[in-house]
Order: structure tokens, then C-alpha cells, then sequence
């Protein structure tokens, strides 16, 4: 019983915050489906001759980079924005399940990132590539999507003002994407962030969803990234129930 | 139609209600009271008193620090979920949600309260008849006015007629004509059974509807009962109020002449009229003495009869005092 109603408050949840893309829509899309393309292509036509060799990088992380751009620089700036304005009250104040909140906004982002996701499949056709029809790379498009928003929510939830969050989201995740090897191979990047993207989801999404994307999986290695990425997220997630709890404990 | 509360079982108990924020604020302190169906109960304080703490503990939004709160016989702090579903909880302030039209606030929200989906709409279309609030069911949230976002709040409220209300300043920025549709709800809604309890500081509205009130300053009651008795105490404390208008150039005389009687008076925000208030006994006593002299340094004197508004400020300013 309590399942099904988290399950339906979610949903129901989820349409709210989906005919609040009025605004928010196009501005996630221009962000995260423009940029990313735009980049691929700027990409493509700089590196020359060499591009096809890396095309798998490039794909990958223009992929990412999408992901990126809505999961966190749209999802913070969302979120900070309705907390602040109190949307949040009018939820709070209704007979909702306790988790639906969370629930709702991962379903909200998880259905606004498929066009995204269909796009790039349709790129992949068309570039000539088959072997990304496999469940690990369906898997890793989810993963880095459950990966990244609660770093977006993170940022939402607990800016202090609106100007902040906007910044912040912007700024994490422009690290997220440079401090980690999501264009190049890892031994590419300078010693020092080296170091530092063993600290970085990306770096580990980013490796499943290349190898995914090439059907190249290792299993193991795989599952070990996986786990790491689920023990950073699980904490964000603790983060984000915990500022979404239906009653206040301040 | 309103739910209904099991016989014994009052809609509302509050008993030793303690809420410290932890800033350190006190925000309540010792407040106790009940409510029955069909009673409405005015909470009236400052600003920052601590009524919307109060209301927003009650409707299970805030944790209580000690004391009990229970909505039809549930505990907020045990079935925080179930005593929201007994609640219409209008918030001081309703934003966020801005791309959604009117009609889509109420109908999401109504699906949240998991309303059936015709019964909703009739609902909504019922509501907005009466609050009048046609005219902007297709308009955005952010392109309609200030008072229409108050009256989409308090049709959230009044929306799965719930067997309590709680309204904090529920007409707050409303045009006569609206202030009067609001109250005509909440009483019809009264009417059906269902208990009210509003903060507001507009005295002479509410003193039409009341059958309690509850006078908070720092947090606690400084004063609670039947509004009858009230009235009634208003009625024999006899608080009066005059405005002396000064004839040019003796301001400052009038002002020491007033002094001189024992009464302390002071120009109102145009520093126009002179205004003195206290318990009739004593102000009309030195009135009386000094009207000759008064009157020789006067354009107009005006005396009025105490209103609840100067009772209950006088009531504020004896808690100041102490």
C-alpha cells in the first residue's frame, strides 16, 4: 500500500514539475542537447583526421556532457528556485508519501533526459556504429542520469540564494566534466587530475558508458565502477531526502 | 461534504505546545487549547508573535520541541501524514509553481489529495464560482495578481473539504468584494461542521465570525476565551480614544496642557492631530476637567468609543509593559 502510493504521489508529481517546462524546457534542451552536439561537431572538425580514432570519446562524453547539463546545471537551478519561491510549502502541506518528493524529481528528470538519449541513438546510426545495442549501454545511460542528479539536487536544495545556486551549478558542473578523462583516455590528463578524477562520478560513468557504447564490457570492472558510483550517489541521496523531508525539523 | 469527527474526539488539542527553534528562538511557549466542529477560533498577536509557527506545527509542517498537537484524535507528530489529510492549510505567502495556470495548481494538488478526477473538477469549478475566480483559471500563476494568488490559496484549503481549516491572514491584499466571498466560504464551510482557525490581524473582519479568540505576544496566550466575553469586557473596560485637531500655532501648548491633566498624548503620523487613549474613567474624568482650556486651543475634539482593536492593543501593550 505504501508503495503504491508512493509510486502514484510520485507520478502525479512528476506532471507538475513536467507542465512547469514552459520555461524551464527549452532552456534544458538548448543547454544540454544544443551544447553537446555543437561541441561534437567542434570537436570533430578541430581534431581532423584523428577524429574518427577517438569518436568513441567524443561521442561518450558529448553524451555525458548532455547529461551533465541537465542533471545538474538545469536540476540546480530548478530546484533553487522553487525552494526559494516556496513551491515546496504547497507539496509539503498535502497527505503525500514521505519520499515522493525525491521519487518525483528523479522521474521528472529521468523522462526529460529521453530525447536526449534518443538522439544520440539515432547519432550512433547514423555514424555507423551497431555494437551500442546492448542492455550495458541502456544501463549506463540510466546509471549517469541517477548518478547526477542528486549532485544537481545538492546544489538546489541547499543554496543559500538563488544567484548561488545558478552559479554553482553551472561551476560543478563544468568541473565534473573537465576534471575527469569523458573526452580523452585518463593517461592524457595532466598528473595532478589524475589524482583528482579518481574523486569524480564522471570518471567512472564516463568508462561505462564508452565501453558500453563499443560492447566492449568487462563485467568486472563494470560492477566495480558501478559501486563506486552508487556509494557516492547513495550519500547525495541521503542529502537530498533529508532537505526534502515532509516535516521540518529546524 | 465536511468529514466527520468521531463524537468525544475534539478537532483539534493542543496542550503545553513548546516550539524552540534551533536558532535558540522561542518561537511558542505553554499554548493550549481545543476546537470543536463548527467553532472558529481567531488567533490574533504582532507580527512575530509566533501564530504562523503555530499553524504551520499544527498542519504538520514543523516539528513540535515538546507538547501535544492532535488533529480529529491523530497525533501530528506520530501520523504527520494522515492529520494533513484532515487539513485545508492556506500559507501566508502561496509562490513557486509559477508556470502552472490557476486550474492546474488546484487540480494537481487536489490529485495529490487523491480526489477523484471529475469530483475534483467539479470541485474546482464549484470553488472558483464562488470566490469568483473564473477569469483567471487559464492564466499563469505568475501573470495574475497578488490577490488572486491569496485566493488560490485559500481555495487549496477550502478544495477536499476538510474538517479543518487553518487560514493564516486569509484575506490579506483582497478587494472588498472578495474579502467579503472569502468569509461567506469559511462560514458556509463553519457551518457544515468544520472547525476554523484563522491568524489575522484585520480585528474588525473577524469579530463578525468569531466564537474564540486567542491573543498570543511572545509566544504565549496573554489572553483566550469566547469572544462574547470579550466583547463584554471590552464593552465594561470602556477604552475610548480622542483626536484633538489643533488650532495653528498652539500644538505645543495643547500637548503640555494635556500633560498638565495627566493624560499622555501624542500627534498622529501627519502630526496633525493630537491622539491620547486609555479607559474612559479616567480620560474623560481629566477631559472634563480640562475641556475650557482645551477647547480655546482647539479646531475639532473627537472622542470614540473604545473598539475591540483598542482592547486588544491594550492588551499587547500590557504584556509589553511587563
Amino acid at each position: 500500500m505504501r508503495v503504491i502510493r508512493l509510486v502514484w504521489d510520485s507520478i502525479v508529481l512528476c506532471r507538475v514539475f513536467l507542465r512547469s517546462m514552459r520555461f524551464w524546457g527549452p532552456f534544458t534542451y538548448t543547454l544540454s542537447i544544443a551544447f553537446p552536439l555543437l561541441l561534437l561537431f567542434f570537436l570533430v572538425m578541430n581534431i581532423g583526421p584523428q577524429a574518427h580514432e577517438r569518436m568513441p570519446f567524443l561521442l561518450s562524453g558529448s553524451l555525458l556532457a548532455g547529461y551533465l547539463g541537465i542533471s545538474v546545471t538545469s536540476l540546480g537551478q530548478y530546484l533553487v528556485q522553487l525552494r526559494l519561491s516556496g513551491g515546496f510549502v504547497s507539496f509539503r502541506s498535502l497527505p503525500i508519501h514521505g519520499g515522493s518528493l525525491v521519487f518525483g524529481i528523479v522521474l521528472y528528470y529521468l523522462t526529460i533526459q529521453l530525447p536526449l538519449f534518443a538522439l544520440f541513438l539515432i547519432v550512433l546510426s547514423a555514424l555507423g556504429f551497431r555494437s551500442f545495442l546492448n542492455g550495458f549501454f541502456f544501463l549506463s545511460g540510466v546509471t549517469c542520469i541517477l548518478a547526477l542528479i542528486p549532485i544537481g539536487a545538492f546544489i538546489g536544495l541547499y543554496a543559500r540564494r538563488i544567484e548561488q545556486g545558478s552559479v554553482l551549478s553551472i561551476a560543478v558542473s563544468f568541473l565534473l566534466y573537465m576534471c575527469a578523462p569523458v573526452y580523452f583516455p585518463i593517461d592524457q590528463l595532466p598528473a595532478i587530475l589524475r589524482v583528482v578524477a579518481r574523486f569524480v562520478p564522471t570518471t567512472y560513468l564516463a568508462e561505462n558508458l564508452r565501453t558500453s557504447m563499443l560492447g566492449a564490457v568487462d563485467p568486472k570492472a563494470y560492477a566495480a565502477n558501478l559501486a563506486i558510483v552508487a556509494g557516492m550517489s547513495a550519500l547525495l541521496y541521503c542529502l537530498m531526502a533529508r532537505r526534502l523531508r515532509l516535516v521540518s525539523n529546524e | 461534504m465536511v468529514q466527520r469527527v468521531e463524537s468525544g474526539t475534539h478537532v483539534l488539542e493542543i496542550h503545553n505546545l513548546y516550539k524552540r527553534y534551533k536558532s535558540g528562538t522561542v518561537a511558542n511557549r505553554s499554548l493550549s487549547i481545543s476546537l470543536d466542529e463548527s467553532e472558529f477560533v481567531c488567533v490574533m498577536g504582532p507580527n512575530g508573535a509566533g501564530k504562523s509557527t503555530l499553524i504551520r506545527q499544527i498542519s504538520a509542517l514543523l516539528r513540535p520541541t515538546s507538547g501535544t498537537i492532535r488533529v480529529c484524535g491523530l497525533d501530528a507528530r506520530r501520523d504527520p501524514r494522515k492529520v494533513k489529510a484532515k487539513i485545508g492549510y492556506q500559507p501566508q505567502h502561496l509562490s513557486g509553481l509559477s508556470e502552472l495556470t490557476f486550474f492546474e495548481a488546484l487540480y494537481f494538488l487536489g490529485r495529490l489529495r487523491r480526489m477523484d478526477k471529475k469530483a475534483l473538477t467539479a470541485r474546482i469549478r464549484e470553488i472558483s464560482s464562488a470566490l469568483q475566480t473564473e477569469p483567471v483559471l487559464k492564466k499563469r500563476l505568475d501573470r495574475i495578481s497578488g490577490g488572486y494568488r491569496r485566493l488560490l490559496g485559500v481555495s487549496l484549503a477550502l478544495l477536499p473539504e476538510p474538517p479543518l481549516l487553518l487560514l493564516d491572514e486569509p484575506t490579506a491584499g483582497l478587494d472588498p468584494v472578495h474579502r467579503r466571498l472569502v468569509w461567506r466560504q469559511i462560514h458556509h464551510h463553519q457551518e457544515r461542521g468544520a472547525a476554523v482557525l484563522v491568524a489575522s490581524h484585520n480585528l474588525a473582519e473577524v469579530q463578525t465570525h468569531m466564537d474564540r479568540y486567542a491573543i498570543m505576544v511572545d509566544g504565549e496566550w496573554v489572553k483566550e476565551g469566547d469572544f462574547q466575553v470579550l466583547a463584554e469586557e471590552a464593552e465594561a473596560e470602556a477604552l475610548v480614544s480622542i483626536r484633538i485637531d489643533p488650532v495653528r500655532g498652539q500644538e505645543g501648548a495643547l500637548e503640555e496642557a494635556l500633560t498638565q491633566m495627566g493624560v499622555c498624548g501624542q500627534y498622529d503620523a501627519e502630526q496633525r492631530c493630537l491622539v491620547a487613549s486609555g479607559r474612559s474613567s479616567v480620560l474623560l474624568d481629566a477631559l472634563q476637567r480640562g475641556i475650557g482650556r482645551l477647547a480655546r486651543m482647539s479646531r475639532e475634539i473627537k472622542i470614540e468609543r473604545g473598539s475591540l482593536e483598542s482592547y486588544y492593543l491594550e492588551a499587547v501593550r500590557r504584556k509589553g509593559a511587563t
